[in-house]
């Protein structure tokens, strides 16, 4: 096992730490289909668990992937006291996916670059979005807003999520190729 | 079949942005469950010691926990470790502390602090043992003793002390509110003491309350002045007024259908604000708009050249700006960010940092950084007083070269084709600077801000400076002075002279909006909201025949808008609008400047021809001469398009480049381009005017009416 480096290992401070990590815990966790009231309470949770054993800290990247983890283990145990089941190769798949788009803590620079990529979409494409994220309202209403068949509004919403998505791909270079180009 | 896992991070940052939820600051429940956790910690975890004297005291909202419940008592030998005892007379006495530790199963600290006091110590010897390595660590962080004063980590770099105290959690990098700073009593230290934070003790109105302030504030003066008020604009007016100022466009069909049912109701127009700076949809282009408003008075005054950009051509800042105002930072901490900003502006190094590209612009000399805080922060013209005493603005050359004091460790350097912020502590003996006066008698001058004396840490001096500034009046009469020119086209006071006595009958009221913007922790959204829920905001779009001669600021006057001065702000303010979109633009192009309405100086000041055109800077900066401001739009482009079709530098395709870009937003396609050219051929002679007059033409072919 890799020698942790001294300065990360003595200059642990916990709230610090939760004030560092616990964003990019809760919107994990919503990632994975958390209700928020509930991500609010498993975020709580996580850091009371890690928190209340002797902790070491690495590395920033060590340190939220632990906390991921722990974060979805209590998911896990919370559904399963539910008696819901868990897919647990989508939530791995998931998991994954986090890992390779979300570079930073917190989730903050992929908030912003899918701000940003939103302001590519076509007025129409982020109408729809609009309506179903914060007005929940279903297909049909949107079709109905937009005079457009149901079929057409959920192919807008698709081909919009897909253009967001690609948006968020192609803005998201890792930082290897960056320093490589030059 | 699984779906893509894309799609669910999607969909849940699809959410956060539409409103539904964001991810809520949870430290303070967080903690309260640790203090309640720690109290029944085992003495071992090293979350108890870390907590116990740093961290989860609280003077407010519970009493301090002491997480090592027992004091620690020298080593004792007792009944229990007679077999340590024995031990210890066949293998020495240094493993018998050993054997002790394990038998007790003693914290390890509580050894610490008897190795290092050899006796008892409680909590509070602790606390000293951690006081003393921060101060091991700052020092050989920095190959000197920390520098005496405050804590700059609790003033500047952490929002733990929110915490500590049971304070509202705040942003990192978050000011404190301090009022009368004084440093805590530590041992030989200096007593740094702040001026009294401005504003301190007033509690934040309704917004009901602050619209009736404005609102009574402005009829008092239009009756003093015999101006009659007059019937508001109709709604559709008044939203597509709205729009320009918030947003910086016009609404769409799909905005006016969606609010048409509320602009006549003073309740429906307060929704639709609200929606307009609130809602994530609307929020999002306030947020870019207002940043580039702001970034454009931040570089505004000043020609910025290519090389004094450092290659970053002002990018790095727009970005910050547009970030920060996205993420509603509130604005003092956002100027603490741009005050005390160093680091380089090349996105590939470590050291990057955005916001310090607004000291590269401006950091060329420390006398010139001074006049630019001044006048962005403070709402003064102070250079002018670098030379002479001026009574004008009531300032001298002490509060000049005060100032300057903070300034004079800046360094901005070129590293690999960009600018880099650097500074060195200040080290010579008086921290004020020394100038000459008209008999040559050397007079010094004592870091001074906004007038009042403050303190300087020569370690770390633009930190003081940025907590000084904020704390002040004139920063917060400054911000809402500026926000209203914007609204209004012209400011409650002059800018430049914000406490001037210029424009005294609105003084009251800026210094109250100035008050309740201080305290409602300088949030932007708030104070737009304020401004344009005015009943001026809705004032009639020409002055009557009797008002003309009493309110007519363009000439000079005082503006007591009883009228929208919008035919002069609104044109100029899309034209800034569009040029700031242009900005996007091709390879090369870059912004120096803005559209400015500079009121009270003769056109021929005004007109500036703009000497230098370099290759690759567009040089938008136009002083709009008041017998022009009624030209529009179309005349602020037209200058815009002369000042690059009369380019001598630049080839006839990449003028055509900027027209298209500044027309539409892109650059020509080949097809375009061929066609152009051929225009330029059919023309005869291929010269400047002839340019000119081929690019006139496109413009007028693409100009989106």
């Amino acid at each position: 096992m890799e020698k942790p480096s001294t300065s990360a290992n003595t200059e642990l401070d916990p709230l610090l730490l939760v004030d560092t990590f616990q964003t990019g815990i809760w919107r994990y966790l919503r990632a994975m289909g958390c209700e928020s009231s509930l991500a609010d309470d498993l975020v709580q949770d996580t850091f009371v668990t890690v928190l209340q054993k002797p902790f070491e800290h690495y590395s920033d990247a060590a340190t939220a992937s632990y906390l991921r983890k722990v974060a979805l283990n209590l998911f896990i145990s919370f559904k399963r006291r539910e008696g819901r089941v868990v897919a647990t190769e989508n939530i791995e798949a998931i998991s994954d996916a986090w890992q390779q788009w979300v570079k930073d803590d917190s989730g903050d620079d992929l908030f912003f670059t899918l701000n940003q990529c939103l302001e590519e979409l076509t007025e129409r494409a982020r109408w729809a979005l609009k309506m179903r994220f914060r007005e929940k309202r279903s297909r049909l209403e949107i079709a109905q807003s937009l005079k457009i068949t149901e079929h057409g509004a959920k192919n807008l919403m698709q081909r919009a999520k897909k253009q967001l998505r690609d948006c968020v791909e192609s803005k998201s270079q890792p930082p290897d190729e960056k320093t490589t180009r030059n | 079949m699984t779906s893509n896992p894309k799609k669910h991070i999607i969909d849940a940052f699809l959410r956060e942005i539409y409103g539904e939820k964001s991810a809520p600051d949870q430290t303070a429940e967080i903690r309260r469950r640790l203090l309640e956790k720690d109290q029944t910690l085992a003495s071992d975890s090293k979350l108890g010691l870390g907590l116990g004297t740093d961290h989860l005291e609280s003077d407010s909202v519970e009493p301090p926990v002491p997480l090592v419940s027992v004091k620690s008592e020298p080593v004792k030998v007792t009944s229990l470790n007679w077999v340590g005892v024995a031990a210890a007379i066949l293998v020495g006495v240094g493993l018998v502390g050993a054997i002790i530790q394990i038998a007790q199963n003693r914290n390890p600290l509580v050894d610490q602090v008897a190795k290092e006091g050899g006796g008892e110590k409680d909590i509070a010897g602790l606390a000293a043992i951690e006081d003393a390595d921060v101060e091991k660590k700052q020092k050989d962080k920095s190959g000197r003793p920390p520098a005496k004063g405050v804590d700059r980590s609790d003033l500047v770099k952490t929002d733990i002390g929110s915490i500590e105290t049971g304070a509202k959690p705040k942003q990192p990098g978050r000011l404190q509110e301090q009022p009368g700073l004084t440093e805590p009593a530590k041992g030989i230290q200096a007593k740094r003491v702040f001026p009294e934070r401005f504003a301190v003790g007033v509690a934040p109105t309704e917004l009901g309350s602050i619209l009736d302030q404005i609102n009574s504030s402005l009829s008092e003066n239009w009756r003093v002045n015999v101006i009659a008020s007059r019937v508001p604009v109709e709604g559709s007016l008044w939203l597509e007024r709205l729009f320009d100022c918030l947003l910086g466009r016009a609404p769409s069909d799909l905005d006016i259908a969606r609010f048409s049912q509320d602009w006549e109701s003073q309740e429906g127009r307060r929704r639709i604000v609200h929606q307009l700076v609130a809602y994530q949809d609307y929020s999002r282009e306030f947020a870019n708009h207002w940043a580039d408003l702001f970034f454009l008075s931040l570089v505004s005054t000043h020609r910025v050249s290519l090389e004094e950009m450092g290659g970053s051509r002002g990018q790095p800042l727009r970005q910050f700006l547009r970030e920060s105002f996205q993420k509603e930072k509130p604005w003092d901490q956002m100027v603490t960010e741009l005050i005390t900003a160093k680091g380089s502006m090349n996105p590939e190094s470590a050291l990057y940092k955005p916001e310090a590209e607004y000291i590269a612009i401006h950091g060329r000399n420390s006398t010139q950084l001074a006049a630019q805080f001044s006048r962005n922060f403070l709402g003064a013209e102070i250079q002018c007083a670098q030379c002479h005493d001026d009574s004008l603005y009531s300032l001298g050359r002490k509060d000049f070269f005060g100032l300057e004091a903070y300034l004079t460790g800046v360094k901005v350097s070129q590293k690999t084709g960009y600018a880099e912020v650097t500074e060195s502590p200040i080290d010579r003996k008086n921290l004020g600077r020394f100038y000459f006066d008209e008999q040559k008698v050397s007079i010094y001058a004592p870091p001074t801000i906004a007038g009042r004396e403050t303190p300087l840490d020569p370690a770390d001096p633009r930190s003081d400076l940025a907590l000084a500034i904020v704390q002040s009046d004139q920063f917060s009469m400054t911000m809402v002075n500026w926000v209203w020119r914007e609204i209004y086209g012209y400011g409650l006071s002059r800018p430049g002279r914000v406490k001037a006595s210029i424009n005294a009958p609105h003084r009251p009221l800026l210094t109250h909006l100035a008050e309740q913007w201080s305290a409602s922790q300088f949030d932007f959204r708030t104070m737009i909201e304020w401004v344009v829920l005015a009943d001026a905001f809705s004032a009639p779009g020409a002055p009557s025949s009797d008002t003309l001669a009493k309110d007519i600021p363009k000439f000079g006057g005082v503006p007591f808008f009883s009228y929208s001065y919008d035919k002069t702000k609104h044109d100029v303010k899309s034209a800034i609008a569009k040029l700031v979109k242009a900005y996007q633009a091709p390879a090369g192009l870059t912004l120096v400047g803005r559209l400015q309405l500079s009121p009270g100086t003769s056109p021929a000041e005004e007109v500036d021809p703009l000497n230098a055109v370099d290759d690759n800077v567009l040089p938008i900066e136009l002083e709009v001469p008041d017998f022009a401001k009624g030209w529009g739009v179309e005349a602020a482009m037209v200058a815009v398009l002369d000042q690059i079709a009369l380019s001598a530098k630049l080839e006839f395709q990449t003028k055509l480049e900027h027209v298209f870009m500044l027309g539409l937003k892109r650059k020509p396609n080949g097809m375009e381009r061929s066609q152009a050219q051929q225009l330029l051929s059919s023309a005869g002679t291929v010269d400047v005017e002839s340019e000119k007059q081929v690019l006139q033409d496109i413009w007028w072919a693409i100009y989106p009416r």
